[in-house]
């Protein structure tokens, strides 16, 4: 099994040493000419208003909330796909069941509007 | 010991030759559009404009490196170099071609093979929002901000479509193995077995990898340039290569699941075969930048959450039920 | 010691240190990336048990999930509670630390009663290695041990989550509300 994976640490390794050269041959052949209006931040040309945080709205986390609870449904689903031929029949009626609490409570967060954007 | 050196081996081939593509696919990238829009794309540097890859390369690594006064720097340094890891080990787990005999070993065409491939390939893409999120967080922006929190709301809510587009595959192959998806297409290919769930896990590509038609995070003339607003050089250019190799990986997850992956008439070896259906895909990608508009976002987020969800949810019952008649 | 050793070695120090980051870092951001990165090393732990579903599920979930609402949350709180207090010199934080008995004295007493009731119960305590070897083909094992003995605990789940998410929602949309 693990062995499996050295791949993956191999090949993350190699992607590194790619960064880091390219990073060091870009520290090697560029200037550094630092001074306060280049590096203010980007505001179409204007002097930065207010700070560099914005007015944060809730319907962002609301969201990643129904994410994460089908984000776990779509990992039981993974498992079931898999012995689907076997189960026959009364896994399909037990994984209905599932989708179908999830559902509800789709439609429920429909309703209530959490997933309107404006 | 051997196997680490072929793993190294592999390593440095797959990573040259992502890179390569990489380089001409920006390339090919905008000479398409050009052509598509009446005009030449780039055509000074070398024939053909051939030679530009490797000016961007070298205008990229000679640029300086202005990082914002107000900039968290740690993150800020961090997340280009998290988004392109990101991108790296996404691509580990991708067959390009059946096992081939070699000097007498088999040598399978993939860094890994692990047997839940599908689920770690959807693990890693879903680490792909870390580095948006945190590049615009990390600027300190309103403009990077703004663009990062909405390419990460965006990127979360297509993921569950895609995800969910893909179990009508793994309901006909049986198996959450890439290799073995790809041997249960030997004889139909699952697009046309599953053509509603090919239409989902195609247009969730185009927002997972933050492309035109859903495109608005990063769209110059809404948010200046989004998360990598502030980011110049070198690290800008890891936030593209991090963002064409979620395209590569994207086209070629399409070519392996729906589009048969190697399988073809066996008077073209399957790495071509497997080559020409990604190249395809990469084309379609290139095209719909040039053709489609960009939706508006809350559109976008609409579609997302009340059109593609449930429809990903009904294609794979009615598959279900399909599978279990027949 | 074996690769495998020096691996689980690698791993449970990243664990560890990422873990200790996330309650000693000042910047809250900061914190919150260390326990994205606890939460990969524990995958890490999972892979090298041979749970490679399991590993996945947890970096799906986890990291890709719950980190992202942790970020959202730290987000959507205002800019001066994000910051802790700081002292420049390590022995006045130590020394307010303990004198402040809300922070300093007992919940110190309780995390060592805590890890010495745990030392001890590791070191007494009896792990016999399964005579199996890890199982190879993860997914369907999960799969059809989901579907014959645990199909009602895989229901309740169901559940569970429906509850999660309507209680959520009339949080969130209370919130909106008020805002």
């Amino acid at each position: 099994m693990l062995d499996q994976y050295t791949g993956v640490g191999v090949f993350l390794a190699v992607g590194a040493l790619f960064v880091a050269v390219t990073l060091l041959a870009g520290k090697l052949l560029r200037p550094h000419n630092p001074y306060p209006e280049k590096l203010a931040t980007y505001e179409c040309g204007e002097i930065p208003v207010g700070e560099g945080q914005i007015k944060f709205h809730i319907r962002y986390y609301i969201f990643s909330l129904i994410f994460v609870v089908f984000d776990v449904e779509t990992v039981f689903l993974y498992p079931w796909a898999v012995v689907f031929e076997e189960m026959g029949l009364f896994g399909f009626v037990v994984m209905m069941l599932f989708i179908g609490t999830l559902v509800e409570g789709l439609v429920y967060a429909w309703k209530k509007g959490a997933l309107r954007w404006v | 010991m051997e196997m680490v050196l072929l793993l190294l081996l592999k390593s440095i081939v797959w990573i040259v030759v992502l890179l390569s593509i990489f380089a001409f696919l920006m390339l090919f990238e905008r000479k398409f559009l050009g052509y598509f829009q009446l005009r030449l794309g780039p055509n000074r540097t070398g024939p053909w404009g051939l030679l530009q890859p490797v000016a961007d390369a070298v205008k990229i690594i000679i640029k300086e490196d202005i990082i914002p006064r107000e900039a968290d720097r740690i993150t800020y340094k961090l997340a280009p170099i998290a988004s392109l890891f990101v991108a790296l080990a996404a691509f580990a787990s991708i067959p390009v071609g059946p096992p081939i005999e070699l000097f007498g070993r088999t040598i399978e065409l993939s860094i890994v093979n692990p047997n839940a491939g599908v689920l770690l390939l959807f693990a890693t893409t879903s680490l792909g929002v870390y580095g948006i999120t945190l590049g615009g967080w990390a600027s300190q922006s309103k403009y990077s901000l703004l663009g990062a929190l909405r390419s990460t709301a965006q990127m979360i809510s297509y993921e569950l479509s895609l995800g969910l587009s893909i179990i009508g595959v793994l309901i006909l192959a049986g198996s959450l193995n890439l290799y073995d998806i790809v041997q249960a297409q030997e004889r139909v290919w699952f697009v046309l077995l599953n053509p509603v769930g090919f239409l989902i896990f195609f247009i969730s590509m185009f927002a997972e990898t933050n492309r035109v038609p859903f495109d608005l995070p990063e769209a110059e003339t809404e948010l200046v340039s989004g998360y990598s607003t502030e980011y110049s050089g070198m690290r800008f250019g890891m936030f593209m290569i991090a963002e064409y190799i979620n395209m590569i990986t994207m086209s070629a997850l399409a070519a392996l699941l729906y589009l048969g992956g190697w399988n073809g008439p066996s008077f073209l070896p399957g790495i071509v075969w497997f080559a020409l259906k990604v190249t395809l895909f990469i084309f379609i990608f290139i095209w719909v930048r040039a053709t489609m508009p960009r939706l508006r976002y809350d559109r976008l987020m609409s579609f997302g959450w009340k059109v593609m969800l449930p429809v990903a949810l009904a294609n794979l019952v009615i598959t279900a039920a399909a599978v279990s008649l027949f | 010691m074996t690769v495998t050793d020096w691996v689980f070695l690698a791993i449970a120090l990243v664990t560890l240190f990422s873990a200790y980051r996330v309650v000693t870092t000042h910047k809250i951001m900061h914190a919150a990336l260390w326990l994205g990165l606890t939460f990969v090393g524990v995958a890490g732990i999972f892979l090298l048990l041979g749970a490679d579903f399991l590993a996945a599920a947890q970096v799906l979930v986890y990291v890709g999930a719950i980190t992202t609402i942790i970020i959202f949350g730290i987000m959507l709180s205002s800019v001066e509670d994000l910051r802790g207090e700081s002292f420049d010199n390590v022995w006045k934080r130590l020394s307010s630390r303990l004198t402040s008995s809300r922070r300093g004295i007992w919940p110190l007493l309780a995390a060592v009663g805590l890890a010495a009731a745990m030392v001890i119960v590791v070191s007494r305590g009896q792990w016999p290695a399964s005579p199996h070897a890890p199982a190879l083909d993860t997914p369907r094992l999960l799969g059809e041990a989901l579907f014959t003995r645990f199909v009602i605990p895989f229901e309740a789940a169901s559940i569970v989550l429906l509850v999660a998410l309507i209680g959520a929602i009339a949080l969130a949309l209370k919130e909106e509300r008020t805002e």
